[in-house]
C-alpha cells in the first residue's frame, strides 16, 4: 500500500494547492492522471467529486468520503514599482515567528521548489492570514511573468525510517487516502470521494458542494489532521465535539456503542469541516488523525515539514474502512435523509419601525445632559438589540440633529413592494449566475426589515442573530429608500452564493457590493453614479484618480501594506498607506471600493462575461 | 435628597480651562467643566443634588466618579476587586516563565553609574558553565518552574557583560536549548564586543533575537561616561554593531541614559541617528532613560527626574517625537481611548520580583529576584545545590509583595497603574519593601492620561453623522 500512496501523495503535493487555488489545463491533466480511472468532475468553484463524471449522476444513499486539498500558503506577487515581492500567507494568524524563515516557490506542477525566499518583514492582515514581504529575486521576477508562483513551506514527500514526511500532509494524507481506496481498493465501486478547497480560510468549497451543488442524500465521512500535541487517547479517531457543535449527532447509535471510548475525542481547537456539515444539518462523522508539526510547526513557534508514522497511518487505513463498513450497513437498514432545504414560493417579510421612537426619544430630551443621562440608555435598549454601535452625537450635533428631526419624515415601506424587488432579483441572480433560483432562496424564509435612526450607515445588512436588512432613515432621502432596499436585498439573496465562492473575502465584498449597486441601477432605470449616491462632480472626482483607486484595491485584497524604503545604510520595509475601499477615511475617495465595484461589474454583464470573471 | 460621595479611586487632571476626570478603578476618562472639576477636587465632599442637578450626578456614579459608597466600603470593593485580579494574573499571565542567565560579572566598560560596581571585584572571575546550563534545563527545571514546559520559557542573557569572548561557550550551549524548545533568548548587552557573536544574533529560535544597548547621549557625552576599562571610547563601536545587528533582524532596545548634561544635547543625537537611519528603522525602538541612583552609590547630582526630563524635550525643537518616560507612559495607557467593555487595569504585581516564574540565576547558582540586586548576598532568594533548589524567607517574601499588601496603594487611586512601584527603590527609600517610594510616579501618570487624551482630540476623525456623502 505505502509506495502506491506515497505516489498518489507526492502527484497531488505537486499541485501545490493552497487557499483559493484556481485549476488550469496543466493541473487538471496531473490530476486526471493521478485519479486514472476513477471518474470526476470539478465543480465550478474548484472542488473534486470522485465517482461519478457529472452532478447530475450522483446517487442517494452512498456514503462520501470527505476531504480539504488546500495547506496553508499563498499566491506571490511582484510589486514592480518597488522591487520587492509579498505573498498573503493564507491559513496562518499568527506574525510571529517568520521573520528569517525561508519559503519555498512553487511553479504549480513542479515537484521541486524554483527558488527560496528569506521573509524580511510579516504583517497580519485582515482574518485569513499574514502578509510575508521579500526581497525580489532577479531570476524570479523572469518567472513570474511567464505563471502564476506559489508559496508555502519548502518540503518534498519523504518516506524515510517508518515516517513520511511532507510540507501538506494536512490534509493531503487523507486526500491520498481516499483516492488510494478508490483506486486501488475498489472503493470507487459504491463509495463517493469529495475533496474540497479553502478549508484553511473559509470552508467555501465544502459549503459550495453543500448548498449549490449537492441535491443527493449522502452520508458524509469527513477526515482531517490535527497536531500531535493534541490531547486525545489515540492516534486517530473520531471527534465528538468541537466549538460546541455536537459532531456525533448524525453517526448511527449502532456505530457508536460498537467503538472503544479511545476513538472518541473533543478536539476544542480549529473549526474543521465536519462543524460546517453539522450546522448545515448534513448526516456525517468526523475523523481525526494526529500529525507532527501540524501547519509546518508555525502556530507553536516552530518550522518543519509535517510527518506522520507509517505504522500509524496504516492503522487510521484500517479504522477507515471499519467506520465506512459500519456506516453502510447502517444506511442500508435505515436510508439517508439529506435535510436538504428546499424554497418556499412566499417568505415572511417583517418591517420593524424603531425611527418614530428614537425620535421620541431625542426630541423629548431637554438639552444634551439629559440626552446623554436619560436618553442615552433609553437608545441603548434599541442598538443593543442589534449589536450596533451607539450613537456618537457630542453636544454641537445633538442640538443641530434635534432640529433635523423636528422636520424629518418618516415614510411607510410597503410590503408588496419588497415582494417585487424580490422576484426583479430572483430572475436577474439566476441569470447571472446561472443558478436555478430554489437554490438561492431556500434559505430565505423570511425577510426582516429593521428602521432606526442614528445608524452610523444608512441601509445594511446586520445579523441578529438572523440576517435582517438596517435601515437608517435619518440617512435616506424619501425617494432613495427602495434603491437602497433593492441594494441591501441583493445582499441578502446572494450572501449564500457569496459564501460558495473560490476567492478572498475582500472580493466576495467587492464584487457582492458592485452587483448590489448595479441591480438597484437597473431596477430604477438609472445610471450607476445614481445609484451609487455620487453626485456629477463626486463621480468625475473618483474617475480621475480611478487608475491610483485600482492600484490601492489591488494592494488592499492582496495585502500589500508595506513597501520597501531603500535608503543609503539600510533596506527595510515600511508602511504603505492603503485607505480601506469601503470605510470613511477622510480622503476625497472615501468608500473607493463601491465606485470600482460597480463599474467593474457592469462591464462584466455587459460583456456578458460576468460569472467566469468571479471563477478566473 | 441623596448623598454621594466623591470616588477615593477619582483622579483630577487640570487641563487648558477644563478638568480631566480620571477614575483609577474602572478606567473611564472623561472631561467635565472647570466647576465641576474643583467640586470633586475636594474628596471629603458629600455631592447631592444641592450642589449639582441630578443628571450630572446621575452620570457621575454612572462613570464612577461619585458612588453611594462609603469611602470604607468604596475600599472594600476595591480589595476584593484586585485580589481577583491578582488571583487571574498568578493563573493566567504570570504562567510564563522568564530565566535571567547572569554569565559572568565580568564587564569590559567602566560607567561610573555603574550598581555592579562593588561586586564586580569579588566574583568577576567565575564564567557560567556548559555543564551548569544543562542542569538548569534538565534536574533543576521543573524543580524552579511550577506547571509550565521549557517551551514557555524566555531568556535574557546578562551580565556583567554577557558577549565577552570568554561566555561564548555557554551562550551557544544556550542557544542549543532555544533551537530544540523554540525559547526567544533577549539579552541586555553594551554591544561593544559583538564581533565574537554575530553568527549567534537573528530572528530565528536558535538565535539572540532581542538585545537591549545604551547610549548615554550624543558622541561626546557617550565617550566620556560609557568607556572601557582603559578609558577608551565606544560610540563608534557600539553604532557600528547596531546597523550590524539591524541588518541581521535582531529587535534591539536602544535606551539613552541621560543626565542634566547630555539632556540638552539630545537634539544632535537624534539627528545623527536619523542620518544613520537608525531613528525610524523597524526594528529599533529608542527611548530615553533617565540615570537613576542604585543603592546610593553614585554621585546623582548631574540626574534628572522623569518628570524635568520630560518637559526639558518637550521644550526644545526636536523634529522626531522622542519617547520620553511621560510618552511610553502615554503609549502603554493609548488603549484606554478607545477600550469600550472589559477590565482595563490589571496590573497588581510591579515586575519580576513579585512575579513567580521569574529568577536571575548567576554562575554560582545563586538565585535573585531582582537583576538590580544580583551579587549581592543579603538580596539572594535561594541557590541551586547537588541537584535541588533551595530558596529561602525572601522568597516568599518578595512574592507577597503585591497590592494586596501595600496598604499605601490601596487608598491610592492610581495604584492598578504602577501596580506599587519598584520594590528595591522603596527598601532604598523607605526602609521596607512594603513602603512604597512613588515619587513622582502620580504626577508622570497624569501628564501620560492627558497626552492620550489630547493627542486624540488632534487625531479625531469619527466618521459620525456623515449626512451627506456616501450614501452607502
Amino acid at each position: 500500500m505505502i509506495q502506491e500512496y506515497h505516489k498518489i501523495v507526492k502527484e497531488l503535493s505537486r499541485l501545490h494547492i493552497v487557499p483559493f487555488h484556481k485549476w488550469n489545463e496543466t493541473t487538471k491533466a496531473i490530476l486526471a492522471s493521478i485519479l486514472g480511472n476513477i471518474p470526476f468532475f470539478i465543480t465550478r468553484n474548484g472542488n473534486i467529486f470522485l465517482g461519478e463524471d457529472s452532478q447530475e449522476k450522483i446517487k442517494n444513499n452512498r456514503i462520501c468520503f470527505q476531504a480539504h486539498l488546500d495547506h496553508p500558503g499563498g499566491r506571490l506577487y511582484y510589486s514592480q514599482d518597488e522591487e520587492y515581492m509579498y505573498s498573503k500567507l493564507y491559513g496562518h494568524r499568527t506574525s510571529k515567528y517568520l521573520v528569517g524563515r525561508n519559503f519555498g516557490v512553487f511553479l504549480p506542477g513542479m515537484y521541486e521548489s524554483i527558488d527560496q525566499l528569506e521573509v524580511e518583514h510579516c504583517h497580519r492582515s485582515g482574518m485569513d492570514g499574514v502578509t510575508l514581504f521579500f526581497k525580489a529575486h532577479n531570476d524570479l521576477i523572469k518567472t513570474y511573468d511567464s505563471g502564476e508562483l506559489v508559496i508555502h513551506y519548502d518540503g518534498s514527500p519523504v518516506l524515510k525510517n517508518d515516517t513520511l514526511t511532507n510540507w501538506n500532509l494536512d490534509n493531503i494524507l487523507n486526500a491520498a487516502l481516499i483516492i488510494y481506496l478508490m483506486k486501488y481498493e475498489n472503493y470507487a465501486d459504491k463509495y463517493y470521494g469529495l475533496l474540497t478547497l479553502n478549508e484553511e480560510v473559509s470552508h467555501s468549497g465544502l459549503y459550495e458542494f453543500l448548498n449549490i451543488i449537492y441535491d443527493r442524500d449522502l452520508y458524509f465521512i469527513s477526515m482531517d489532521a490535527i497536531d500531535s500535541s493534541i490531547n486525545s487517547n489515540n492516534g486517530f479517531g473520531i471527534r465528538t465535539k468541537q466549538n460546541g457543535v455536537e459532531l456525533d449527532k448524525f453517526i448511527p447509535e449502532g456505530v457508536m456503542h460498537q467503538l472503544d471510548e479511545k476513538y472518541k475525542a473533543e478536539i476544542p481547537f480549529g473549526v474543521c469541516e465536519g462543524v460546517t456539515l453539522v450546522k448545515e444539518n448534513r448526516p456525517s462523522i468526523s475523523l481525526f488523525i494526529k500529525i507532527n508539526h501540524f501547519h509546518n510547526g508555525i502556530p507553536f513557534s516552530k518550522f518543519g515539514a509535517e510527518e506522520i508514522d507509517l505504522s500509524l497511518l496504516k492503522e487510521y487505513t484500517e479504522f477507515i474502512k471499519t467506520i465506512a463498513f459500519k456506516i453502510e450497513s447502517e444506511i442500508t437498514n435505515e436510508p439517508i435523509s439529506a435535510n436538504i432545504k428546499t424554497s418556499i414560493k412566499e417568505p415572511d417579510i417583517n418591517i420593524t419601525n424603531h425611527s418614530d421612537h428614537i425620535r421620541n426619544i431625542i426630541l423629548s430630551c431637554d438639552n444634551y445632559v439629559d440626552y446623554l443621562t436619560r436618553g442615552l440608555p433609553e437608545l441603548r435598549k434599541i442598538f443593543s438589540t442589534y449589536s450596533l454601535d451607539m450613537p456618537n452625537l457630542d453636544s454641537n450635533s445633538y442640538y443641530r440633529y434635534k432640529e433635523f428631526l423636528s422636520s424629518k419624515k418618516i415614510t411607510p415601506i410597503e410590503k408588496k413592494d419588497i415582494i417585487d424587488i424580490r422576484e426583479y432579483l430572483s430572475g436577474e441572480i439566476e441569470t447571472l449566475f446561472g443558478i436555478n433560483k430554489d437554490v438561492f432562496l431556500k434559505d430565505i424564509d423570511n425577510i426582516e426589515i429593521v428602521r432606526i435612526l442614528l445608524g452610523n450607515f444608512n441601509a445594511c445588512n446586520c445579523f441578529n442573530p438572523n440576517r435582517v436588512i438596517m435601515l437608517s432613515d435619518d440617512r435616506i432621502d424619501e425617494q432613495d429608500i427602495l434603491r437602497l432596499i433593492t441594494h441591501e436585498l441583493t445582499h441578502f439573496m446572494t450572501a449564500g452564493i457569496w459564501r460558495s465562492m473560490n476567492m478572498p473575502h475582500e472580493l466576495i465584498k467587492y464584487y457582492d457590493e458592485g452587483l448590489a449597486v448595479y441591480l438597484s441601477a437597473k431596477k430604477f432605470d438609472i445610471d450607476i453614479r445614481q445609484s451609487l449616491g455620487f453626485s456629477n462632480e463626486v463621480y468625475e472626482r473618483f474617475l480621475e484618480q480611478k487608475p491610483q483607486l485600482e492600484k490601492w484595491f489591488s494592494d488592499f485584497y492582496k495585502g500589500n501594506f508595506y513597501k520597501i524604503h531603500k535608503g543609503n545604510i539600510h533596506e527595510y520595509f515600511i508602511k504603505n498607506d492603503v485607505p480601506h475601499p469601503f470605510y470613511a477615511n477622510g480622503s476625497n475617495v472615501s468608500r473607493y471600493g463601491y465606485f470600482l465595484s460597480a463599474l467593474d461589474t457592469k462591464r462584466f454583464i455587459e460583456e456578458g462575461v460576468y460569472y467566469e470573471k468571479l471563477l478566473c | 435628597m441623596k448623598n454621594y460621595y466623591v470616588s477615593k479611586y477619582l483622579n483630577i487632571i487640570p487641563l487648558k480651562d477644563t478638568y480631566l476626570l480620571f477614575n483609577g478603578f474602572n478606567g473611564c476618562i472623561d472631561e467635565v467643566s472647570k466647576e465641576m472639576g474643583q467640586l470633586l477636587s475636594n474628596k471629603d465632599k458629600v455631592v447631592s443634588s444641592q450642589d449639582i442637578a441630578d443628571v450630572e450626578i446621575e452620570f457621575l456614579q454612572r462613570r464612577g466618579h461619585v458612588t453611594n459608597l462609603t469611602p470604607e466600603e468604596e475600599k472594600k470593593e476595591f480589595v476584593k476587586f484586585v485580589k481577583k485580579i491578582d488571583e487571574f494574573n498568578l493563573k493566567n499571565d504570570f504562567s510564563e516563565c522568564n530565566l535571567m542567565l547572569l554569565l559572568s560579572y565580568a564587564c569590559n566598560l567602566n560607567c561610573y553609574y555603574c550598581y555592579q560596581k562593588p561586586i564586580r571585584g569579588k566574583k568577576e572571575n567565575k564564567v557560567m558553565t556548559k555543564e551548569f546550563v544543562d542542569q538548569l534545563f534538565g534536574i533543576y527545571f521543573e524543580k524552579l518552574y511550577r506547571d509550565v514546559s521549557r517551551e514557555d520559557l524566555d531568556i535574557t542573557l546578562y551580565g556583567g557583560e554577557p558577549f565577552l569572548k570568554r561566555n561564548r561557550d555557554v551562550v551557544e550551549r544556550v542557544l542549543e536549548y532555544s533551537n530544540k524548545y523554540s525559547i526567544n533568548v533577549g539579552a541586555i548587552s553594551n554591544c561593544t564586543q559583538l564581533e565574537h557573536y554575530l553568527d549567534l544574533v537573528g530572528p530565528l529560535p536558535g538565535q539572540i533575537n532581542f538585545i537591549q544597548v545604551s547610549i548615554d547621549g550624543n558622541q561626546e557625552d557617550h565617550d566620556t561616561s560609557r568607556v572601557s576599562e582603559p578609558g577608551k571610547p565606544t560610540f563608534d563601536t557600539i553604532v557600528r554593531n547596531i546597523h550590524l545587528m539591524l541588518d541581521r533582524k535582531v529587535k534591539l532596545n536602544i535606551r539613552i541614559n541621560i543626565d542634566a548634561n547630555s539632556l540638552e544635547k539630545l537634539a544632535f543625537l537624534y539627528d545623527f541617528l536619523e542620518k544613520e537611519e537608525i531613528l525610524n528603522h523597524p526594528y529599533a525602538y529608542i527611548y530615553l532613560h533617565p540615570l537613576h541612583n542604585h543603592f546610593k552609590q553614585t554621585d546623582d547630582s548631574s540626574f534628572v527626574g522623569h518628570m524635568e526630563a520630560a518637559a526639558t524635550i518637550e521644550s526644545i525643537n526636536i523634529k522626531s517625537k522622542i519617547r520620553h518616560p511621560i510618552r511610553r507612559k502615554a503609549e502603554g495607557l493609548a488603549y484606554l481611548m478607545k477600550i469600550q467593555r472589559g477590565i482595563p487595569f490589571r496590573k497588581t504585581r510591579f515586575c519580576m520580583q513579585n512575579i513567580p516564574n521569574n529568577f536571575l540565576i548567576d554562575p554560582y547558582g545563586d538565585i535573585y529576584g531582582c537583576y538590580e540586586e544580583a551579587g549581592r548576598d543579603d538580596y539572594k532568594i535561594g541557590y541551586l545545590k547537588n541537584g535541588e533548589v533551595y530558596f529561602n524567607s525572601l522568597r516568599e517574601d518578595y512574592l507577597n509583595r503585591n497590592l494586596l499588601n501595600l496598604d499605601k496603594c490601596l487608598e491610592c487611586s492610581i495604584s492598578l497603574l504602577c501596580a506599587g512601584e519598584c520594590g528595591v527603590q522603596a527598601r532604598e527609600n523607605n526602609g521596607s519593601i512594603y513602603n512604597p517610594y512613588c515619587s513622582t510616579r502620580k504626577d508622570e501618570i497624569y501628564e501620560a492620561i492627558k497626552y492620550i487624551y489630547t493627542e486624540r482630540e488632534q487625531d479625531d476623525r469619527i466618521d459620525s453623522l456623515n449626512f451627506l456623502f456616501p450614501h452607502l
